[in-house]
C-alpha cells in the first residue's frame, strides 16, 4: 500500500512541468486553431460534468503501454516456436507497424467525429450498420484476454505451489489438500472467484493506479528471461527429474523459418499482442491540448515500447528453449525460488488486470 | 481474518450461485477471495464493498451517477447483444435490494441488473473456457484471428474510410489495413483451427 501511495504522489509531482511543456508546445503549434478552440469548449463541458483531469502525453503513453503489455507477451516465444526466429522478427515488426497504423486511423476518426469519443460513438457515426460487429469484436477480444489471464494465473500458481510443496522430497504423500492445490482446475476456480467481486465495479480508479505497478513485474519477467537466455542461470536445471518427459531434450532446435501453415497459425498471436485499440478512445478524450501530432507521439511511444519488450521476450525466450518453447513461456522455466516468486507476482498482476479488462468492455 | 467477514462472504457467494462451483472447497475459496478483497480495497474510505458488493453496486451507482450515465449508451447497445441475458433479467427472482431504494427508477434498476448479468455471464464463460482449454497459445491464436484482427485491422480501416473527408495517402493506407484484416481473418482462423484439431 505504501508503494501505491508513493507512486500516486510521484505521478502528481510529474504532472506540473508536463502541463507547462504542453502549453509551450501548443503556442508553437499552429495546425488547426478552429479544431483546438472547439476542443476547449468540449473540455470545459467535460470538466464541468465529470470533473475529470486531462492527461499528459506521458500518462497517455503509460496508460496505453500498460494495456498493450499483458498476457499476449507470454505467448510470443511460443509463437516464435511456430514461425522460426527470422519470420518471427519480421512478423512482430509488421504487426507493430499495422497496430500503430490502426490506432492512428482510429484516433483520426475520433477527432473527426468529435469528443467524447468511444468505439461505439465513432462506429455509430461512420458505419451504423456494423456497430454490432464492434460489440462482438471488442467482447471477443476482452473475453480472450480474460480467459488467457485465468489460464496463465492457474498455470503459474500450479507451478509455484508445486515448487513450494514438492521441493525436497518428491516421494511426499499426496494428500487431498496437496493434490487440490496442484490441480489446474482448482486455481481456475480460485482465480475466477477472486476476480468476481471486483469485476462488478464500474469505476476502478484505485485499481488503475495500482495496475501501473504491473510494469514492474513486466520488467522483472524480461530480466528473468534475459538471465536464463544468456547463461546467468541454468534453464534446464531439474529437467531430467521431470516425470512427464514429453520432449526428449530441454532445448529444441532453432530455425530461421518454418512452413506456411505453421507460420500463419501463429500470426494471430502477434496481432493479439499488439491489440489495444479500444483503449485509444479514452486517451483521445483525455489528452490535453489534443492534436493528431500529440496523439501520434503517444501511439508511437507506446507501440515502440511494447515492440522492444515483446521482441526481447520473444527472441530471448525462443533462444533459451528453441522449438520446445511452450504456449506460455513461464511453463518452460525450472522451479526455483526466484521463478516461483515471479510466477506468484504475475499471477497477482493478472488477477488485478482481469476486472480492468472487464471495465474496458462494459 | 475475522469471522464476521466470513459470514458476509458466504452470504455473497450464496446470493450469486457461485457456491455450486466451489461447494467442495468453500473455506479455501472464501479465504482467497477475502485476501484479495482486503488487499486492494483497504484504501476504500467507507469499506462498503467488503460487506456486500450488491449493495456497493447501488452505492457506486449513486455516487458515480455521472460516470454511469456515460456508460448508459454502451449498456444499451450491449443489451442488443445479450438478448438472452435481457430475458433472464425479467425472470430473475427479485432478491435485488435495488428495489428497496426509493430513489431509483425502473430504468436504472434494469440497467444495473443488465450490467450485473452481463458481467456474470462473461465471467462464467471465461471460467468454463479456462477450465477446458489449458494451452494459452491456442486461446491467444483463436482470439487473435477473430476479435483482435477485427478490432485492430478491419474496423479502423472501415471506420476511417467512412469518415475520411479528403482522398489522400491515409485513405489508401486505410484500405490496405482493411484488406489485410479481411484476408488475414479467415486464413488465420482456418490454419489455427486445423492445427488445434491435430492436437
Amino acid at each position: 500500500m505504501a508503494g501505491g501511495g508513493l507512486f500516486i504522489r510521484r505521478s502528481q509531482g510529474v504532472k506540473q512541468p508536463e502541463i507547462e511543456y504542453g502549453s509551450i508546445e501548443f503556442t508553437g503549434d499552429s495546425t488547426s486553431p478552429s479544431v483546438s478552440s472547439n476542443d476547449d469548449d468540449d473540455d470545459a463541458d467535460l470538466t464541468d460534468v465529470k470533473s475529470r483531469k486531462m492527461s499528459t502525453i506521458s500518462s497517455g503513453v503509460v496508460n496505453l503501454a500498460n494495456t498493450i503489455v499483458g498476457a499476449g507477451m507470454l505467448g510470443l516465444p511460443g509463437a516464435f516456436g511456430g514461425t522460426g526466429w527470422l519470420s518471427g522478427i519480421i512478423l512482430i515488426v509488421v504487426s507493430a507497424i499495422f497496430s500503430a497504423h490502426g490506432l492512428v486511423l482510429l484516433s483520426k476518426s475520433a477527432i473527426i467525429t468529435g469528443k467524447p469519443a468511444s468505439f461505439y460513438s465513432v462506429a455509430h457515426a461512420s458505419v451504423p450498420r456494423y456497430t454490432m460487429l464492434i460489440d462482438a469484436a471488442v467482447a471477443v477480444k476482452c473475453f480472450g484476454v480474460a480467459t488467457g489471464y485465468l489460464i496463465t494465473i492457474s498455470d503459474s500458481m500450479v507451478n509455484a505451489l508445486h515448487h513450494m510443496l514438492m521441493s525436497g522430497d518428491s516421494e511426499r504423500e499426496q494428500t487431498f489438500i496437496i493434490s487440490l492445490l496442484l490441480s489446474r482446475h482448482f486455481w481456475v476456480c480460485g482465480a475466477t472467484l477472486s476476480v468476481l467481486p471486483l469485476s462488478f465495479y464500474r469505476t476502478l480508479d484505485e485499481l488503475k493506479k495500482a495496475s501501473a505497478l504491473a510494469l514492474v513485474f513486466v520488467f522483472m519477467l524480461v530480466g528473468m528471461i534475459l538471465a536464463y537466455a544468456n547463461g546467468l542461470a541454468d534453464p534446464c536445471s531439474g529437467f531430467n527429474n521431470d516425470d512427464n518427459s514429453e520432449h526428449e531434450t530441454c532445448k529444441g532446435d532453432m530455425e530461421p523459418y518454418t512452413n506456411f501453415s505453421s507460420t500463419i497459425s501463429k500470426l494471430p498471436i502477434f496481432v493479439f499482442a499488439f491489440t489495444c485499440h479500444q483503449n485509444i478512445f479514452p486517451i483521445v478524450n483525455e489528452l490535453e491540448l489534443l492534436s493528431q501530432k500529440r496523439l501520434n507521439i503517444v501511439i508511437s511511444c507506446s507501440i515502440g515500447f511494447a515492440l522492444v519488450i515483446f521482441s526481447t521476450v520473444a527472441i530471448e525466450g525462443y533462444r533459451t528453449y528453441g522449438s520446445n518453447v511452450r504456449g506460455d513461456i513461464l511453463l518452460n522455466y525450472p522451479e526455483n525460488r526466484q521463478v516461483t516468486f515471479l510466477r506468484i507476482c504475475i499471477g497477482g498482476m493478472l488477477l488485478l488486470h482481469y476486472p480492468l479488462q472487464l471495465g474496458k468492455c462494459f | 481474518m475475522t469471522t464476521n467477514v466470513f459470514h458476509d462472504w458466504s452470504g455473497i457467494a450464496l446470493t450469486h450461485h457461485i457456491s455450486i462451483d466451489l461447494a467442495k472447497y468453500p473455506h479455501i475459496a472464501l479465504s482467497v477471495t477475502h485476501f484479495i478483497f482486503s488487499l486492494f480495497l483497504v484504501k476504500d474510505p467507507s469499506r462498503r464493498c467488503v460487506t456486500s458488493f450488491v449493495k456497493a453496486l447501488i452505492q457506486c451507482w449513486q455516487q458515480h451517477g455521472e460516470d454511469t450515465s456515460r456508460n448508459q449508451s454502451e449498456l444499451e447497445h450491449q443489451s442488443e447483444e445479450d438478448v438472452d441475458s435481457y430475458v433472464a433479467v425479467e425472470t430473475e427472482p427479485k432478491d435485488n435490494p435495488m428495489d428497496d431504494d426509493g430513489n431509483n427508477d425502473d430504468r436504472r434498476s434494469l440497467d444495473d441488473r443488465l450490467f450485473y448479468i452481463i458481467t456474470f455471464v462473461f465471467i462464467s464463460l471465461s471460467f468454463i473456457l479456462a477450465m477446458i482449454v489449458d494451452d494459452l497459445g491456442i486461446v491467444l491464436a483463436l482470439v487473435g484471428s477473430t476479435g483482435s484482427t477485427l478490432v485492430s485491422y478491419v474496423l479502423p480501416g472501415l471506420i476511417y474510410i467512412k469518415v475520411a473527408q479528403q482522398k489522400d495517402a491515409a485513405l489508401v493506407m486505410a484500405y490496405v489495413q482493411l484488406c489485410l484484416g479481411l484476408v488475414l481473418m479467415p486464413l488465420a482462423l482456418y490454419f489455427v483451427l486445423t492445427k488445434a484439431a491435430h492436437h
